[in-house]
């Protein structure tokens, strides 16, 4: 089953293309990471999938139809976007997740008893139950980032992607976001896509691994598969040592 | 969706606001030159027998003033927490991004090629608003939409406007005559007539805008979450812009070019009741008609006999209080406290 499709896709934000002829599966049912140097295109891949950005020549699928043929609320309770937050809203936790029930509501601002319901399970899917009241500006960051997973759980989406979860959080809170992933993945059967600079925790929580390079996927394959093909070495000039302990295993980046 | 703390602070400001409003709107229609008595307003607003002079105090000086005082200030207030959140930024308004300027600029324009045609001045006030907010809206999405270019552009289109409108008073003198309580903002001498059409506006965008306040509580969430929850970002910005000009423009068309209502009433509100729009419209609204009916009242009696312009006492209580925003807004702190 292919989540989302991407289909030849062309898109340039000036004069000079950006990104030539890319086309991608998604599997459904997996954590898929989507990792590349900066300006690569990874954060213009995650808009083209939800419409912000208009595709110049080909199409994105999601479960099957074209992003631009549907209404935005339509395809907003299909795929949950979860975009960098540089500046969080003054609104307390609850609030904020109430936010995901927008693309179900006629009325904005009135929520029914399933959309209560729906708000309730995400904000205890995400632990951030007990800041339901706290200002977001109050929270650390990774529970500021929970509360923004919270709502894209509020979402009631098969698939989410997000867009540098990890960025601006500290080690601890990073394998903590992490760890919600994964269960947000195995529990609720999410699909679930992210672009993610940290190459360690791409490794460790993912399925499979998209390797992008200006503009173009180079490589796409399970995480052994892509270590096997040294798409990642290629990419970013490193050189990648697994280590195994008793607590798992872990990847150490060096320079090449 | 508020704390329980919050609901009860919203509730407790929402009925000081309310009663604040009554108190101040009975005591307007008082005071003045000739002061008419609390038992002369009673018998005439319950049907009952009042002297001549009175009755025509109250129905043809104090009630058309009382009521445009209220439909401004409700206005601007609510077209300033409208810019304030579709622009993303606190230190938008009517006014610092050219609205007011526009509807002055064309309202001189009316007056001196058009002075015959009185119905014309407020139609152009609100053609006027308009077209600015559509200026300052292209030039945002044209550069990068940061809080400081639309400060900018906002304060270029309001120094070319501004030229526009002392070159129209050069050329034309006469034109300032009757315009002058207009480029300052007041309300002596208004009549019924006059504020009839641009009240069914307000009301009508009052009502628009309440229902389109939780819109602005998911553009809060910035521009790329707000799409991905499905909503048409840049149509519901223009729209709510829109939305907003027609509010200060009917609002400027009736009062003339009020000054920092619609800056300082929002950030008062959202100082008590935090930053969630579906509370923040209706109370700046309601704060707002306060104020200005206050000021209004202030204005009447302050240098009696004269008369200062309401405009006038609104921007001595303005300015002092945008400086002390920009002060507190430097550290984030007044951002912070909401």
């Amino acid at each position: 089953m292919i989540a989302v499709d991407i289909q030849n896709v062309s898109f340039s934000y000036g004069k000079a293309p950006f990104i030539e002829g890319l086309s991608a599966e998604f599997s459904a049912g997996a954590i898929t990471s989507i990792v590349g140097p900066n300006g690569c295109g990874k954060s213009t891949l995650v808009k083209l999938i939800d419409g912000m950005c208009r595709p110049d020549a080909g199409r994105v699928l999601i479960e099957g139809k074209p992003t631009l043929a549907m209404r935005g609320k339509e395809r907003a309770r299909k795929v949950a976007v979860l975009s960098q937050v540089s500046r969080p809203p003054a609104m307390t936790v609850e609030s904020l997740v109430a936010c995901g029930r927008y693309p179900y509501q006629s009325h904005e601002g009135r929520l029914g008893k399933e959309d209560r319901e729906q708000v309730e399970a995400a904000m205890r899917m995400a632990g951030v139950e007990r800041f339901r009241d706290c200002d977001l500006r109050r929270l650390s960051g990774g529970e500021r980032q929970r509360a923004f997973i919270a709502m894209t759980l509020a979402q009631d989406t098969a698939i989410i992607v997000l867009d540098e979860p990890t960025t601006y959080l500290d080690i601890g809170a990073c394998h903590e976001t992490m760890q919600l992933v994964c269960r947000l993945n195995e529990e609720m059967g999410k699909t679930v896509i992210m672009v993610i600079h940290d190459l360690d925790l791409a490794l460790r929580y993912s399925d499979e691994v998209m390797v992008m390079e200006r503009g173009v996927s180079t490589y796409a394959g399970s995480v052994d598969e892509v270590l096997r093909s040294g798409a990642i070495e290629r990419a970013f000039g490193v050189s990648i040592c697994a280590v195994d302990a008793d607590e798992g295993r872990s990847y150490s980046l060096f320079p090449a | 969706m508020k704390t329980v703390s919050c609901k009860h602070t919203g509730a407790f400001v929402s009925v000081a606001v309310a009663a604040a409003l009554a108190v101040v709107t009975v005591a307007a229609f008082l005071v003045g030159s000739s002061s008419v008595s609390l038992g002369d307003l009673v018998a005439w607003a319950s049907g009952g027998e009042v002297s001549d002079a009175a009755k025509s105090i109250l129905v043809n000086v104090r009630l058309p003033r009382v009521l445009a005082a209220l439909l401004s200030g409700a206005a601007l207030s609510a077209a300033g927490a409208i810019i304030q959140a579709v622009l993303d930024n606190p230190l938008a308004s009517p006014n610092i991004i050219g609205i007011n300027s526009g509807a002055g600029l064309f309202v001189l324009l009316a007056a001196s090629v058009f002075p015959g045609l009185v119905w014309l001045p407020p139609l152009a006030a609100f053609v006027g608003a308009l077209a600015t907010a559509l200026i300052v809206f292209g030039i945002s999405l044209g550069a990068n939409t940061s809080r400081l270019t639309v400060v900018l552009a906002g304060i270029a289109i309001t120094s070319v406007f501004g030229a526009g409108m002392n070159t129209i008073l050069i050329l034309n003198p006469d034109a300032y005559i009757g315009a002058s309580t207009f480029l300052v903002g007041g309300l002596a001498g208004v009549l019924m007539k006059d504020i009839l059409w641009p009240a069914a506006y307000i009301i009508a965008g009052l009502v628009f805008a309440f229902g389109a306040a939780g819109k602005l509580n998911i553009m809060a969430l910035g521009d790329q979450t707000a799409h991905s929850l499905g909503m048409h970002v840049g149509r519901t910005r223009l729209a709510m812009l829109g939305l907003a000009a027609v509010l200060s423009g009917a609002a400027v068309s009736i009062a003339g070019l009020l000054g920092f209502v619609g800056l300082i009433i929002p950030h008062l509100v959202r100082f008590f009741v935090g930053h969630d729009n579906r509370f923040v419209l209706p109370l700046s609204a309601t704060a707002g008609a306060t104020f200005v009916v206050f000021c209004d009242m202030c204005s009447r009696v302050i240098f009696a006999p004269y008369e200062v312009p309401v405009g006038i006492l609104m921007a001595f209580l303005g300015g002092p209080f945008f400086i002390y925003l920009i002060l507190k807004n430097r550290k984030g702190g007044f951002d912070d406290r909401g």
